[in-house]
């Protein structure tokens, strides 16, 4: 068990989200931000707005004039787009090398981050378009909480592998039995460290159990992004511990009007896209180094 | 970890839709964290020939275009476009060993949105209409699995994060 207090030291002792993107990411939901409004926010730090340009001259977006400037990425891939890349561009700065609690390295957790966005964004064009926009960053930043919960599991990898293997528990569930918390819990608490809006906070905290979000936006927006993860780990856009040990809700499937068959559309749109938008974002998923047990 | 490959081992990749048929005996098919995708797994021991399919979800029915696109996405399409090729190459139906991996679910899937489920089951159907029989399988379960074909053997491996076996 982990008290609340050795959370808050930890999430204190994360490297700083950088504070543009904080600032962008307040706009978020606001409609009369523009391209120029987006540069402004941005151009004091250089390092980021080049790291976004890489991404935006990507051979993701296909050929082209190659853009200059961060307007010029606003006009052409629109505003989403770039909170998007500004959002990948800032979570690249501060994720630690390797999450050894949860088996994986930075990119392993850059690829399913992104590929959780990608699929949250097709889920919701199709079942919730009231949070399609925003589902796309909230995909990227869903798991945060794992920068912090990792050392935490590792330190009890013995138990963690009894309980995954011979208890098959879900790995959320094994996180709050050995630590008293979970990583969307913790996630919110980054996420508020970081003073990003409590929209993302929320998606964070509640992408496993989206009916215990406290509102109606942000119980829909995790509804799609549970929807979203599920997806990930089935298609292997994920290689961490307890692989499938995760609870899709039937009821949030539902609740999302979606019907049998239907997750299949979604699933033939996003496949290849994640691909492509893992790689762009530096994401590699490499082959699962299997532990063999037996 | 599973023992290193023999340094004239060639692997080849077969990514997540696509399907690959080789007749190098000295070639091992490998497909990697197939969760609710199923590998259909196919060996020649006669020609030394080996086929893997990697298909992600069972009917193009809803989306022909993307069927033409990449045959090897569905069950339906891609099934019958892999045995095809190793009709090409001279295989026989009754000589091929068929072997099914994959189909995995996450807890508490439902079973209507239960891709993998949904993957075994059209599987099941497409084989038994063209008299395919199935020599082997390890599928189901919250299980994501890895799986390799060695095309001169016909060795067909196994590898979950709980154990390696043959099949």
């Amino acid at each position: 068990m982990i008290t609340a207090e050795e959370v808050a030291v930890e999430v204190d002792r994360l490297p700083v989200f950088p504070a543009s993107v904080a600032a962008l990411l307040k706009r978020l939901r606001d409609p009369e931000v523009t391209a120029r409004d987006v540069e402004a926010i941005l151009r004091p730090d250089a390092l980021l707005t080049a790291r976004v340009l890489k991404l935006a001259n990507s051979s993701y977006y296909g050929a082209g004039s190659p853009v200059a400037t961060v307007k010029d990425a606003v006009v052409r891939l629109g505003l989403q787009t770039l909170f998007g890349l500004a959002t990948s561009s800032g979570l690249a700065q501060v994720l630690p090398k390797r999450l050894a609690g949860y088996g994986i390295d930075a990119q392993a957790f850059m690829g399913h981050s992104a590929a959780v966005a990608v699929f949250a964004e097709q889920v919701g064009r199709r079942y919730a378009p009231e949070v399609e926009k925003v589902a796309f960053t909230a995909g990227l930043l869903h798991d945060l909480g794992k920068l912090v919960i990792s050392a935490f599991l590792d330190r009890q990898s013995a138990a963690l592998r009894v309980k995954l293997e011979s208890e098959e528990m879900a790995l959320l569930d094994v996180e709050r039995e050995l630590l008293g918390t979970d990583h969307g819990e913790v996630g919110a608490r980054i996420c508020e460290r970081w003073r990003l809006p409590q929209l993302i906070a929320r998606a964070a905290a509640f992408h496993h159990q989206p009916a215990l979000a406290p509102d109606a936006e942000s119980r829909r927006l995790c509804a799609v992004l549970h929807v979203a993860d599920a997806l990930t780990h089935v298609f292997g856009f994920s290689t961490d511990v307890g692989e499938l040990q995760r609870r899709l809700e039937p009821e949030v499937v539902a609740s999302l009007g979606i019907a049998p068959g239907g997750l299949e559309l979604v699933v033939a749109e996003s496949v290849a896209q994640a691909q492509a938008m893992v790689a762009m974002m530096g994401g590699e998923l490499p082959a699962p180094k299997l532990a063999v047990v037996a | 970890m599973s023992a290193q490959p023999a340094a004239t081992e060639k692997r080849q990749v077969v990514g997540i839709g696509e399907l690959c048929v080789s007749d190098q005996a000295d070639t091992v098919l490998i497909t990697y964290a197939l969760g609710s995708c199923v590998a259909v797994v196919v060996h020649d021991p006669k020609r030394r020939v080996g086929g893997l399919l990697h298909y992600m979800l069972p009917q193009s029915k809803a989306m022909p275009e993307k069927a033409v696109a990449q045959p090897g996405m569905f069950a339906d399409t891609g099934v019958p476009m892999l045995f095809h090729r190793l009709y090409a190459v001279g295989c026989h139906k009754r000589e091929l060993v068929v072997k099914v991996v994959g189909g995995g679910h996450l807890l508490g899937a439902a079973d209507a949105f239960d891709i993998g489920h949904r993957n075994l089951e059209v599987l099941d159907k497409v084989f038994a209409r063209s008299g395919v029989f199935v020599a082997a399988r390890d599928v189901g379960g919250a299980v994501s699995r890895t799986v390799e074909l060695n095309v001169g053997t016909g060795r067909v491996t196994v590898r979950s994060h709980r154990k390696e076996h043959v099949l």
